[in-house]
């Protein structure tokens, strides 16, 4: 991709503060128009890296490109960047008509312009009834899209947006995710949103950048980064997945307890290093294995109910043990379900087996 | 108090829990504070000169308070001086309070100690060494250097409680004024500042009443010329009690009142704009 | 985001400050190691002077020292009964007042807003030789000749203190008991029995900032006040501040004025030094 289709490129960014590294060395290219996230834990370097690009931190080393031009220097009044913030940071003392203007007013826009734009902006997030009402009179799911709206009206190159459905409840955030992509989709703008939910990553995202510890963990798409993790900690924090500690071999791995599996084996790594094989549990199959599937013989210790799968918890050595998902596609009342305690076969194809770096 | 709900029954057993006892303290002392207070304020309408015979209504001891250019030319310049001393000291006051709680480095700690000292000073120490310090420059006594003084002991109340208000304000909202493109100060300017008025003006309040009342700052720090109405109080005690006094006095207390009645309307102003803490219902 | 910017605004009050707090507890020092020149002006010990311990000499001998016990005793004796007094007072404002607990609290400290002299002069109306209340003591017949003399005694000049610095030991513990737990009484009545014991084990230490803060708040300017022993009191109740006073105002020897000064902050600065550390820790623990 060349320069010009990215809104976003840092290259070699390091943050410290004090002692402690936020960010080390993060490369990383935003596509224009695109919906980005950032996701991982606490203190991973999400919101440093976010800060950053918005102007509010200055990183220590590397460079932040906006649409080509450097902009470390530049203060983020001056940047064509706008910020949902995770407390929205509503100006409490203005209405809400205000609050959306302000940036606008900022730059000197005539006031019939400044009136069509909120206007607009208002019905985007339909609260064009209440222009005049202050932040304090709104509940959170409203004061939420006063920010986005305040943001938004200034046709930013890119929006950053800062964990903003975290203080909302389950149901109001699902409908905000969906409401927030189609925002996205219609007005065009490069979103980089950060989160640590990461079922909302994959829901919202074209793209994902999973981070921690201050470093780049893998970027990609939804499926990139479920189906082909690049190591241990992104295949454990996006869903569920098996991890077996094991030590690589020609053609497989050996674990722990001695068990020999077959499975591919990336060129880099060398037979004798320390590896973690992982399997999704709902590529396990459980009962008699079809052709050409690897298999393992082990005991079901637990089985859990949740409605529409039923997890199984299957020992297939001691101290391995393998998740399971198995949909409930069958009425389970007559006792077909495997039972615990019982003896089962697992089975899965080989390139669902992942060999990652430890 | 959700808990008390559950056991009425134990809290009526508990002995020493009985709030009527103290109760009664809280109005005794209430009393106690306000009976010599009224006291001065009647008889300054008293028509005999006698502290102890109250000889009828009459406003005399006013006029003769109003017809003494002295008394009333220092109640002017109590005045003035209050009124420079608010002015300077809200703004000295507002900019150490926002120095301290944003300058990043050591010099914060240093400086923090320096705004505290002046508070805990007994009056007369610092009065004393204003009163050495103008004498080494060579600046004459005046009400010049009465403001000087009072400024002084004014920016530590100011810094006290703006800070306490600035270090509650979400520094995000800044934050958001910048990334909308206002400057640092602008940013100040149009949310940051609007956001602090209630404390700046109760600060503000506080230093005029201060200053207005000032008694050991002024009696030091006063040359030979009109000085505020504190030290000409002070000269007339020491010659003498005088019912001329409580009329003084009296409206003394009318001004302090007024301006405490003004403070009201602000407190009021800062609900209106605080962030709720319990937002309402989707 | 500009450093140096906040650090700038430290620049104008901090001068301010350095210029006519500071710089004078300095003169301070020195005059009191200093004396003057024939023409009456200080000379300060340093650099211009040499440094003279004759004033130190003068003020430890036994002639001034009764002062300064008699302002500490004055300032000890205020600040236990401002305690006594204002945390019951202060206690049942906060935990049983309520809605109108902050009225309560601005009922309390109104007083103080009249003017400090007129304060005292209103204890001079109530209990002077002609006053209010020897003319209610005629009138019932209950005195003869000479009347009672209430002012120019110690507890005249104890009483004045505490009218005038009761609000400054009522508001800090006002707010720490505001800022307490109720629930924290509760458990501590379940588990303590007695209230004495809940008081001594959970109400107190919770409230100890509040106390610290009041007592010093209290002790500092009652330590330095003169105006009270001036008009309540006589020349046997003469505190510190009152001898400062009369040197400073009155033509006495100027560089004595400052020894006298200085040890006065001498003997309070361990309340002070104590006060500095608690508000810095109050302040690292958020609690400012």
């Amino acid at each position: 991709m060349s320069d010009a289709d990215l809104t976003i490129a840092l290259r070699g960014v390091v943050k410290r503060f004090g002692e402690q590294y936020a960010v080390k060395r993060l490369d990383l290219d935003i596509a224009k128009g695109s919906f980005f996230s950032i996701l991982g834990p606490s203190g991973c370097g999400k919101t440093t890296t976010l800060r950053m690009i918005a102007g509010f931190e200055q990183p220590d080393e590397g460079h932040i490109l906006l649409e080509g031009q450097p902009v470390e220097d530049v203060p983020p009044y001056r940047r064509n960047v706008n910020t949902v913030f995770q407390s929205y940071a509503l100006f409490e003392h203005l209405s809400l008509f205000e609050n959306i203007a302000f940036g606008l007013r900022r730059k000197k826009v005539e006031k019939a312009e400044i009136n069509r734009r909120v206007g607009e902006m208002l019905e985007l997030v339909r609260l064009s009834d209440r222009a005049k009402a202050k932040p304090r009179q709104l509940s959170g799911g409203q004061r939420q899209r006063v920010a986005l709206a305040r943001a938004l009206v200034n046709l930013p190159a890119v929006l950053l947006l800062d964990e903003p459905l975290g203080a909302l409840d389950l149901q109001l955030r699902k409908t905000m995710q969906l409401e927030l992509k189609h925002i996205q989709r219609e007005v065009g703008i490069t979103f980089v949103y950060v989160t640590h939910d990461q079922e909302e990553a994959l829901t919202m995202s074209d793209s994902i950048a999973v981070m921690n510890l201050g470093e780049l963990q893998q970027v990609g798409n939804a499926e990139d980064v479920y189906e082909r993790p690049a190591n241990s900690f992104v295949a454990q924090f996006i869903g569920i997945s098996n991890l077996l500690d094991a030590t690589a071999e020609n053609g497989g791995v050996r674990l722990n307890s001695g068990l020999t599996l077959p499975a591919n084996v990336p060129a880099g790594i060398a037979p004798g290093s320390s590896v973690c094989l992982s399997i999704r549990p709902e590529k396990l199959a459980l009962g008699t294995p079809e052709d050409g599937r690897v298999s393992v013989e082990g005991t079901i210790v637990e089985s859990v109910y949740m409605g529409t799968v039923t997890h199984y918890v299957i020992e297939i050595a001691p101290s391995a043990r393998m998740i399971a998902v198995s949909q409930n596609t069958e009425d389970a009342s007559g006792g077909t379900r495997p039972a615990v305690g019982s003896r089962a076969t697992l089975s899965w194809r080989a390139e669902h087996a992942l060999v990652l770096a430890s | 108090m959700s808990s008390v709900a559950a056991e009425p029954a134990r809290k009526r057993r508990a002995g020493f829990d009985r709030p009527r006892f103290l109760w009664a303290l809280y109005t005794a002392i209430c009393l106690y504070l306000f009976v010599p207070i009224i006291v001065v304020i009647v008889y300054s309408f008293n028509s005999s000169k006698s502290l102890q015979v109250f000889g009828g209504f009459s406003f005399r001891w006013y006029r003769t308070f109003w017809d003494d250019p002295d008394i009333k030319n220092s109640l002017v310049a109590s005045f003035e001086v209050a009124a420079v001393t608010m002015v300077v000291a809200t703004i000295l006051g507002t900019l150490l309070a926002f120095g301290l709680t944003r300058a990043r480095g050591r010099i914060g700690g240093s400086a923090n100690i320096l705004m505290l000292l002046p508070l805990i000073t007994p009056e007369i120490v610092t009065a004393v060494g204003l009163l050495l310090l103008f004498g080494r420059v060579g600046m004459a006594l005046s009400l010049q250097t009465i403001i000087l003084g009072h400024i002084t002991f004014s920016i530590s109340y100011v810094t006290v409680i703006v800070r306490a208000r600035l270090s509650l304000l979400n520094r995000e909202v800044e934050e958001a004024a910048m990334d909308l493109g206002a400057t640092e100060l602008g940013a100040l300017r149009l949310v940051t500042l609007p956001a602090l008025y209630p404390a700046i003006a109760a600060s503000a309040l506080l230093v005029f009443v201060l200053s207005f009342d000032d008694f050991v700052t002024s009696v030091f720090t006063s040359g030979a010329g009109t000085s505020p109405l504190p030290v000409r109080i002070y000269s007339l005690l020491r010659v003498g009690v005088s019912p001329e006094i409580n009329a003084v006095g009296t409206t003394m207390i009318a001004i302090t009142l007024l301006i405490g009645l003004a403070l009201l309307p602000l407190t009021l102003w800062r609900r209106r704009t605080e962030p709720p803490t319990v937002p309402a219902p989707e | 985001m500009r450093r140096g910017l906040w650090s700038s605004f430290l620049v104008p009050p901090g001068l301010w400050l350095t210029a006519f707090y500071l710089v004078p507890l300095g003169l301070i020092v020195a005059a009191s190691f200093g004396s003057v020149d024939f023409l009456g002006r200080v000379i300060y010990a340093w650099p211009f002077a040499g440094w003279d311990l004759s004033n130190y000499h003068t003020v430890l001998s036994s002639a001034y020292l009764p002062a300064f016990f008699r302002s500490l005793g004055f300032a000890v004796l205020t600040t236990g009964l401002c305690l006594l007094v204002g945390y019951p007072v202060a206690y049942v404002i906060a935990r049983y007042g309520g809605r109108v607990r902050h009225l309560l609290v601005v009922l309390l400290v109104l007083p103080w807003f009249v003017d400090y002299l007129i304060r005292i002069y209103a204890w001079i109306v109530l209990l002077g030789d002609n006053g209010v209340v020897n003319g209610w003591l005629g009138d019932l017949g209950m005195h003869g000749d000479p009347p009672v003399q209430f002012l120019g005694t110690w507890w005249a000049v104890v009483g004045g203190l505490f009218y005038s610095y009761f609000p400054f030991m009522v508001l800090p513990i006002f707010a720490a008991v505001d800022r307490m737990d109720s629930s924290l009484v509760e458990a501590g009545k379940d588990l303590y029995g007695t209230p004495w014991q809940t008081f001594r084990h959970v109400t107190f230490p919770a409230t100890f900032q509040g106390v610290v803060a009041g007592v010093v708040l209290v002790f500092l300017p009652a330590a330095g006040d003169f105006a009270n022993s001036e008009f309540l009191g006589s020349p046997g109740t003469a505190m510190i501040g009152n001898v400062i006073n009369q040197t400073f105002n009155a033509g006495g020897y100027v560089p004595l004025g400052g020894t006298l000064t200085v040890c006065f902050m001498a003997a309070i600065a361990v309340f002070m030094v104590f006060y500095l550390r608690s508000a810095a820790r109050a302040s690292r623990e958020g609690a400012m």
